[in-house]
This record gives structure tokens, C-alpha cells and sequence, in this order.
């Protein structure tokens, strides 16, 4: 059984047509890349995956569990599912220890001793930990990223998603941030990162996704497929994004 | 203008002026809790509760902010009674001041909870967290908090409203006044002093609010 398995997906925004027909498997360990022009359906794609966002058409799986099926248990099945976002969306009112410790604490009802310990270790991860008891508005973007994905490492997660996580740094910040996702990658998550960043996907990536009007249009190893493209839309995208 | 003010009477009865302030601290904080939970609940089911929980509470806010205070005091004093429904003065009072301001507290509230960005909402969800988990640990601080302002200052605005209630004989500082000024005649000295004492009770809650803001909302210091 792969861990995530997406079956001729369909989404629709009223009249317009997002996904059309998406297929996909990832295998525990893989990292996948995402690419494709903005409205390709890639974070779209993503989304779906924790059942953030309905389908009309298909079907979602996750570890076996059918996610757009209406008696699953989505809450149980996102303890599993981790996701960073473009614009982090940590909770401003809260520390950063108490914006990791949250969901452990009320969801998996750890005590609060154990969550600050937790907290520590997930922060070490990311490089942070001298920020614990910082507000997420006294961080830089790039350190607000960090905590976002310690905050979803924090539930102990079998999958992490990844949407353009970067895209809203400043360039200057995006190298620490791909950092930690290197170290995630070499701890051997299994990932699914929706991404602008060809080089980092070339590198870390085992498989790239090429994304167009909804589908997937073209997939492969990454140095092979971003190397030698084989349908002339992913070539001009890759011509149009490295120039 | 040649006025004498004479307010040896007026003070003389002063005990009766600090009753009526006494009832209007007592109806202005017991309506100010529970405005705050009617307003918090009433907002909640407006704009996460289920349909048919939405349109009551909206008629509910709409029937109330479109129509004065006294003509719904009266309607529970005087109109309730003919259904065989009784409230004492104070308790009328208290009651229609309550539904009064729950019905501002829930429209002020349900702004702010509008304010929070969609975006809150699901890195709450993808968390694995429930429905009433997140409007308790991720909505509610920053919504009461970005509304906190046009709360403190319809707090205050009510208490100034509770004078009213003398209108029920509820015995209010202003039905104190009212008692003072027939025994006295000392109309103006009266006024003065009724206004007086609202001015610093208003002065003092825009105080407190002030404080517990600093205490509640404000970030400490220490954590920079």
C-alpha cells in the first residue's frame, strides 16, 4: 500500500476547473517535488491531500484511509498529515512554545512538562531554540517558517506538505529555511513540497511532478526529468524559471 | 445670571445618592459579564453555528439595535407581566440591559471574529484540532482583542444608559437624583452632582478597562 494515493482527482471552482483528473502515489521516504506555473493545481493538489480543500471527482487516500470519505475521521487522520504554508499562519497571540505545544497538549493531551521538553526538541531542529519564548512577530520571515515546521513536526507526523513555503521570504532568508528542509529530508520524512526553488528540487527531490492545466503532465526522477524534459511545456517552463 | 447654589440639602441626603450608585455599579457589572457571554456565545453561533441557529440570533441583534432601550424595558416590566411573567424593578432592569447589550456585545464580536484570516482557521484544522478547540485557543483572544476598544467603549456607553431604569423605578442613581431634586427642589445642584458622579463612574471604568487590557491583552515586557 503507498501512503498517499490520489485516484483522477477532479476539482472545480464553480465553472472553473482546477484539477482534472490528478493520479498519484508516494511511497514512505519519497520526496516529492511539485512544480508548475501559478493555477497549474499544484498547491491545489496539495491541499487535498489532508482534505483541506473537497474534490467533486475521484478519490484520496492516506495511509489506506480514504480522506474525501465523509465518515473519516479528518481530525485524526491530520495528526499524521503535517502542512507549512506560504504565510507560516503561526498564531500571532501565542509564544512560539505555546504555538508548538498547542496541538500536542489539546489534541494528543500531553502533559505540559513533557511539551515544553517538546518544544525544545523540535526547536533544536530547526535551529531556533534560543527563540522559545519569542512572539511570532519578534521573528524574521525565515525564522517564523522554521517554527511553523517545528510546529507541525512537533505532532510527530508520517507525512510532511509543503506549500511554496519559501515563496513569501526574502531571498536572503530562503537559504535557511530550504537548510531545514535538507535536514528533515535526510532524517528520511517523507515529503511533498509544492516549490519554485529548481535547484533545491534537483537536489533534495526524488521525484519531480510538472504540472499544467490541471494535470499532471509530466514525472520523473528529478535530475532526469528537469534535465532532459520530454514534453515541450515543462521545457518552457523550466527555460521561462531559470532563465 | 444671578443663581445662589445651596447644596447643604442636597448633601444631607447624600446616603440616598450613594444607594442609587451603589444599584447602578451592581446593574452595570452584572450586565457587563453577561453581555460578554452572550455576546461571545451569540457571535460564535452567528457565524459558525448551523443555519438554523444563525437567523434567530441575527433577528435577535436586529430587533434589539433597532429599537430603544426604554420601549424594550418597558416591554418586560410592564408587558411581560400581562402573561403572567413578573420581575421585581431591579431584576426587569437587569434583564433588558442584559439583552440589550448582549444583542451590541454579539454584532462588535462577530466582527472580529471576521477578522481573523481563513488562513488561522486551517493551520488550526491541519493541526488536527476540533471545531470549538479552535475558536477557544486560536480565535477568540485575537478577535476580543482586536475588538476590544468598541467593547470597552459600548460598556461604558451602557452604563451610562443604565439611568433609565428609573423610569421603572428601579432605584438607580438617577431615581435617587429624581427623589433628591422633589424634596429639595434643588434641581440644578442636583443635576450637577447626578452628573458629577456618572462622569467619574464612566471615567473610572474607562480606567479599569484601560488596566485590564495592560493585564489580559498586552504581551509581557519580559519576553523580548
Amino acid at each position: 500500500m503507498s501512503l498517499v494515493e490520489l485516484k483522477d482527482v477532479v476539482k472545480r471552482y464553480g465553472q472553473n476547473q482546477v484539477l482534472n483528473g490528478v493520479s498519484l502515489t508516494v511511497e514512505k521516504g519519497e520526496i516529492i517535488a511539485i512544480i508548475g506555473r501559478s493555477g497549474s493545481g499544484k498547491s491545489t493538489m496539495l491541499r487535498c491531500v489532508n482534505g483541506l480543500e473537497p474534490i467533486q471527482g475521484g478519490s484520496v487516500s492516506f495511509e489506506g484511509t480514504k480522506v474525501n470519505d465523509p465518515n473519516t475521521d479528518l481530525r485524526k487522520l491530520r495528526q499524521h498529515v503535517g502542512i507549512v504554508f506560504q504565510s507560516f499562519n503561526l498564531f500571532p497571540h501565542l509564544s512560539v512554545e505555546k504555538n508548538i505545544t498547542l496541538a500536542p497538549k489539546v489534541v494528543k493531551g500531553v502533559a505540559p512538562a513533557e511539551a515544553r521538553a517538546l518544544a525544545e526538541s523540535v526547536l533544536r531542529k530547526v535551529g531556533l531554540a534560543e527563540k522559545i519564548d519569542a512572539y511570532p512577530d519578534q521573528l524574521s520571515g525565515g525564522q517564523q517558517q522554521r517554527v511553523a515546521i517545528a510546529r507541525s513536526l512537533a505532532m510527530q507526523p508520517t507525512l510532511m506538505l509543503f506549500d511554496e513555503i519559501t515563496s513569501a521570504l526574502d531571498p536572503e532568508l530562503v537559504g535557511e529555511v530550504l537548510k531545514t528542509l535538507e535536514e528533515m529530508a535526510r532524517d528520511g520524512m517523507t515529503m511533498m513540497l509544492v516549490t519554485h526553488e529548481i535547484g533545491f528540487a534537483r537536489r533534495v527531490a526524488n521525484r519531480v511532478v510538472f504540472m499544467h492545466h490541471g494535470k499532471i503532465w509530466e514525472q520523473g526522477p528529478a535530475a532526469e526529468t528537469l534535465g532532459k524534459p520530454a514534453t515541450p511545456e515543462l521545457e518552457t517552463f523550466l527555460s521561462a524559471v531559470l532563465h | 445670571m444671578n443663581y445662589t447654589f445651596q447644596f447643604r440639602d442636597v448633601f444631607a441626603a447624600s446616603d440616598l445618592l450613594l444607594d442609587g450608585l451603589l444599584l447602578t455599579l451592581e446593574l452595570s457589572i452584572v450586565t457587563m459579564m453577561s453581555g460578554l457571554i452572550i455576546g461571545i456565545s451569540g457571535a460564535a453561533a452567528r457565524v459558525y453555528g448551523p443555519g438554523w441557529l444563525r437567523r434567530p440570533v441575527a433577528v435577535y441583534v436586529e430587533a434589539i439595535r433597532n429599537t430603544p432601550l426604554i420601549v424594550q424595558l418597558f416591554l418586560i416590566f410592564f408587558g411581560l407581566p400581562s402573561a403572567g411573567i413578573k420581575f421585581d424593578a431591579a431584576t426587569a432592569a437587569m434583564l433588558a440591559l442584559s439583552i440589550n447589550l448582549g444583542a451590541y456585545s454579539i454584532e462588535i464580536i462577530r466582527a472580529g471574529l471576521e477578522a481573523i484570516p481563513r488562513s488561522q482557521i486551517e493551520a488550526g484544522q491541519s493541526l488536527g484540532l476540533s471545531g470549538p478547540q479552535i475558536f477557544r485557543y486560536v480565535i477568540i483572544f485575537p478577535a476580543l482583542k482586536l475588538m476590544y476598544p468598541a467593547l470597552a467603549s459600548q460598556f461604558v456607553l451602557l452604563m451610562l444608559a443604565t439611568s433609565v431604569v428609573s423610569q421603572i423605578s428601579a432605584q438607580d442613581l438617577f431615581h435617587m437624583a429624581s427623589i433628591i431634586q422633589s424634596r429639595t427642589f434643588r434641581d440644578f445642584e442636583v443635576y450637577i452632582l447626578v452628573a458629577a458622579a456618572y462622569l467619574v463612574l464612566a471615567l473610572v471604568f474607562r480606567l479599569l478597562f484601560a488596566a485590564l487590557y495592560q493585564l489580559v491583552f498586552a504581551r509581557p515586557k519580559s519576553s523580548r
